[in-house]
C-alpha cells in the first residue's frame, strides 16, 4: 500500500509544470545514446589501444599498484562517509524530499529508490572501471577468464561498502561525522605503516587485483569482502529508518543551491554550500591580546580545525601535494609536469579552510567599515595564516619526501608556490557569478560557444594551479623564466582580484 | 556632526532620491521615515560614503562622506543590510576580533558585544557560529557588532526588523545611551515605537514623483 502511494505520489510529481515527464526521458536516452556513439566508440577504442600497450599493461600489474589501489579504496571509503554528511544518497529535490520526508511513510519506502539509484550508480561505476582497466590485461592473457571475474565480484562488493558508507555518513549525528572518517584514515594509515595482513575491506578488495609474479587469488580475503558486503547491503534498511526529516530537508535545499550556483558558472558558491559548518570548539579562546595581527592570525589558522574532516582533507590536500612536487622532477618526460601540475592543484585546494580569514576580509572591504584597519592592510593580515600554514605543511611534506641533499630547494620552490596560490585564492575569494557578456548565446554551426567562456572563468584558478605547477617544475632547476612566470601569475591574480572588487 | 543639503541620488538613470536637507548634531538621533521606495536606504548609502549623491553635499564631520578616507571611517559605524560574518568565528570571537582591529583589548572588546546581547537577554547566544543563528538573533548580533567597534556617527537601515516588541523597546534604550555618549545617530525606521524612543529630529523623505511624503 505504502509503496502504491510513493509510485502515485512520484507520477503525479512527474506532471509538475516544469517537469520533463516521459518525452524529457525519451529525449535524454536519445542524448546520452548519441553520445555515446559519436565520442564513446572512438574513445573506448583509443582507451583500449592504449590500455593493450605493453608498458601500461607492466605498470597495470606492478605490486605497487595492488598497494595503492588499497589506499586508494580507503580514501574512496572515507570520503564516501564524509560527503554523506553534507550531501548523502537520498537527496533529491527539495520538494520532494520535504513531501516524503514530512509524510508518515517509512523512511525506506520514502528513500529506498533514490538510495538504490544513487548506489547503484556507485556500484556499477566501480566495477566499470575495473572492467575497463582489467578486460586488457585478461585478453593480454596475464590474468585468467575466472580471475578476471573474482576481480569483477571484488568490485561489485567494495562498491557496495563504498555506497553504504555514503548513506552512513548521511545519518551520522554528533561526533560520529568527524571521528568515523578519522578512525577509518587511521586505520588505513596503520595499514601502511604496519607491515601486516590485510584487516580492512579495501585491503581484501586489493588482493583480487592481479601482480605480475602472483598465481591466483587468495580465497579468504575474498570470502571476507563478500560477507561484509552483503552485511553493508542487509544494513542498509536500518541505516535508511534513521535518516532525519530536517537534516534530509536541508541537504536537499543546499544541494539546489549548489546545483543552481553550479550550473550559472559560480563555482565558488556551489562549493560554499557544501561545506560544512563548524561543529566543534565553539569555547576555544582563539581570540585575544591587543595586536590585531596576532589576532587574526592564531583565528585563521585555528578556527579551520572546527571542521575536523575539512582539515584532514586540506592536510592531506598540503601534505599530499609537498611530496609530489618534491618527487615530480625525478619522473620522466611528460609525467614531471603532469606530476608538479597536480601537486600545485592539491596544494591549492589544501590552503582553502585556511583562506576563510581571506575571503572574510574581501567581504568585509565590500560593506561598511567594520574593522579598523586600511583595505590593503586587513587583506595582507588575513593572507598571512594560509601563507604561514601553507608553507609549513607543505614546506615540511617536502623535505620528508626522501633523502636529498636540495632541501632548501624543496623548501624555496613549496614557498613561493604557496605564496602565488595564496594570490590566486585571493582572486578566487572576489569570484561570483560570469558577466552577462560571457554567458550571452555565441550561436555557431557548433552550436553555443559560449559555454567555453563560461568553463575559463569556472575553471581560471585551475589552471592558473596547474601553470603554477609546471613553473615550479622550472624553479626547482634554477629557470629565470619560471620566476617570472610565478611573478606574472601573482600579479595577473591581483589585478584581477582589483578589477572583480571594483566591478562589483 | 552630519549635514545633508539638497542631496539626490540616482540610480541606472533612474532618480531615487528626492532632494532632501537636515543636520544631526552630537547627542542627537535623527530617524529617516517615508514610504517604500522613497530613498531612506539611499540616503544612508550616501552617508556612509557608499554612493556618490548625484547633487547636493553630504558632510559627515566637517568632510564629504567618503568610504575611501580612512578618517572618515573612523568615524562612521554603519548597518546596511547583512554585516561580513566569518562562518568558522564564534559571535564573542567577531566582537574582539573586530575591537583589537580598531586598538581596543580583546577583553574590551568582548565587553562591549556582549553588553548588547545581554541587554536583549540573548548573552547565551556568545558561543554560537552565525549559521547557528535564528534570523531574529542574527539582527541583534549584527547590532552588537556594529556597537561594538568605537565611532562618531551610528548609521542604521531599519535596525528594528525580525525583532519583537519587548526587543524594539530595548533596542530604543542602547541607541539612547550610545546619543547620550555623544554620539550622532542616523535611523531609518518604520517603527513607531523606535522612533518614539529615539531623540533628535524626524527627516521625512518624500517619494520620487510623488506628492506627499507617502
Amino acid at each position: 500500500m505504502a509503496a502504491d502511494r510513493v509510485a502515485a505520489f512520484r507520477r503525479q510529481y512527474g506532471r509538475r509544470g516544469d517537469g520533463s515527464g516521459r518525452a524529457g526521458l525519451v529525449y535524454g536516452i536519445y542524448i546520452a545514446a548519441l553520445v555515446v556513439l559519436v565520442y564513446g566508440g572512438p574513445g573506448l577504442r583509443a582507451l583500449a589501444g592504449q590500455l593493450h600497450r605493453d608498458q601500461v599493461l607492466d605498470a597495470l600489474l606492478a605490486p605497487s599498484v595492488a598497494r595503492g589501489l588499497s589506499l586508494g579504496l580507503a580514501a574512496a571509503t572515507v570520503a564516501a562517509f564524509s560527503l554523506g554528511t553534507v550531501r548523502g544518497p537520498a537527496v533529491t529535490r527539495p520538494f520532494l524530499v520535504y513531501a516524503l520526508a514530512t509524510s508518515d511513510l517509512e523512511r525506506r519506502r520514502a528513500f529506498g529508490r533514490t538510495v538504490a539509484g544513487a548506489s547503484a550508480a556507485v556500484v556499477l561505476g566501480t566495477a566499470g572501471v575495473t572492467a575497463v582497466l582489467l578486460v586488457p590485461v585478461a585478453d593480454a592473457g596475464a590474468m585468467s577468464v575466472a580471475a578476471l571475474l573474482v576481480s569483477l565480484g571484488a568490485a561489485l562488493a567494495i562498491g557496495a561498502i563504498v555506497a553504504t558508507a555514503w548513506l552512513a555518513g548521511q545519518v551520522a549525528t554528533g561526533p560520529a561525522v568527524w571521528a568515523v572518517p578519522l578512525v577509518l584514515a587511521g586505520a588505513a594509515l596503520a595499514s601502511i605503516l604496519v607491515p601486516a595482513p590485510g584487516l580492512m575491506p579495501w585491503d581484501w578488495a586489493a588482493a583480487a587485483w592481479p601482480v605480475a609474479g602472483r598465481a591466483g587469488v587468495a580465497a579468504l580475503p575474498m570470502i571476507l569482502l563478500a560477507v561484509v558486503a552483503l552485511g553493508a547491503v542487509a544494513s542498509a534498511p536500518m541505516l535508511l529508518a534513521h535518516l532525519r526529516g530536517p537534516e534530509l530537508i536541508q541537504q536537499a535545499r543546499r544541494w539546489e543551491s549548489t546545483r543552481v550556483a553550479a550550473t550559472t558558472g559560480d563555482l565558488s558558491t556551489a562549493i560554499a554550500g557544501l561545506r560544512a559548518a563548524p561543529t566543534v570548539g565553539r569555547r576555544w579562546s582563539i581570540v585575544g591580546g591587543r595586536s590585531f595581527v596576532l589576532a587574526a592570525v592564531a583565528a585563521d589558522l585555528a578556527a579551520p580545525v572546527r571542521t575536523p574532516m575539512r582539515v584532514l582533507g586540506a592536510l592531506i590536500g598540503l601534505g599530499g601535494g609537498g611530496v609530489l612536487l618534491a618527487l615530480a622532477p625525478g619522473f620522466p618526460g611528460l609525467l614531471a609536469g603532469l606530476a608538479s601540475a597536480t601537486a600545485a592543484l592539491a596544494i591549492y585546494l589544501g590552503l582553502g579552510p585556511w583562506c576563510d580569514g581571506l575571503a572574510h576580509a574581501v567581504v568585509a572591504i565590500s560593506a561598511p567599515r567594520l574593522f579598523g584597519v586600511s583595505d590593503g592592510r586587513l587583506v595582507l593580515i588575513r593572507a598571512l595564516a594560509p601563507l604561514l600554514g601553507g608553507i609549513a605543511v607543505t614546506g615540511a611534506a617536502a623535505v620528508a619526501a626522501g633523502p636529498g641533499d636540495h632541501v632548501a630547494t624543496r623548501l624555496g620552490v613549496s614557498a613561493a608556490v604557496v605564496a602565488v596560490l595564496v594570490a590566486v585564492r585571493l582572486d578566487a575569494s572576489a569570484k561570483g557569478s560570469p558577466p552577462l557578456f560571457l554567458t550571452t548565446p555565441m550561436v555557431t554551426p557548433m552550436g553555443d560557444l559560449s559555454v567555453f567562456g563560461v568553463l575559463l572563468w569556472v575553471l581560471d584558478a585551475v589552471m592558473l594551479a596547474g601553470i603554477v605547477g609546471l613553473a615550479a617544475l622550472g624553479l626547482g632547476h634554477g629557470s629565470g623564466g619560471a620566476v617570472v612566470c610565478l611573478v606574472i601569475v601573482a600579479g595577473w591574480a591581483i589585478l584581477q582580484w582589483r578589477w572583480r572588487l571594483r566591478s562589483r | 556632526m552630519v549635514a545633508v543639503r539638497d542631496v539626490t541620488a540616482v540610480l541606472g538613470g533612474a532618480p531615487v532620491l528626492a532632494p532632501v536637507t537636515f543636520d544631526v548634531r552630537a547627542g542627537q538621533a535623527a530617524t529617516l521615515v517615508g514610504s517604500n521606495g522613497s530613498g531612506k536606504t539611499t540616503l544612508l548609502r550616501v552617508l556612509a560614503g557608499i554612493l556618490r549623491p548625484a547633487s547636493g553635499e553630504a558632510h559627515v564631520g566637517g568632510a564629504p562622506a567618503d568610504e575611501k578616507d580612512p578618517t572618515f571611517r573612523a568615524l562612521v559605524a554603519a548597518l546596511i543590510g547583512a554585516p561580513p560574518l566569518a562562518s568558522n568565528l564564534t559571535l564573542v570571537e567577531h566582537f574582539s576580533l573586530v575591537a583589537v582591529s580598531w586598538g581596543i583589548s580583546a577583553a574590551e572588546g568582548r565587553d562591549r558585544g556582549m553588553r548588547v546581547l545581554e541587554a536583549f537577554e540573548v548573552g547565551a547566544l556568545a558561543t554560537r557560529f552565525p549559521h547557528e543563528l535564528s534570523s531574529g538573533q542574527g539582527q541583534m548580533a549584527a547590532l552588537a557588532l556594529t556597537l561594538t567597534r568605537p565611532c562618531d556617527v551610528i548609521l542604521l537601515d531599519e535596525p528594528e526588523q525580525r525583532l519583537d516588541d519587548d526587543r524594539v523597546h530595548v533596542l530604543g534604550r542602547l541607541l539612547e545611551e550610545e546619543r547620550e555618549d555623544g554620539a550622532a545617530l542616523v535611523v531609518a525606521s518604520h517603527s513607531v515605537a523606535l522612533r518614539d524612543a529615539l531623540t533628535g529630529p524626524t527627516v521625512r523623505l518624500r517619494e520620487v514623483g510623488r506628492a506627499d511624503g507617502g
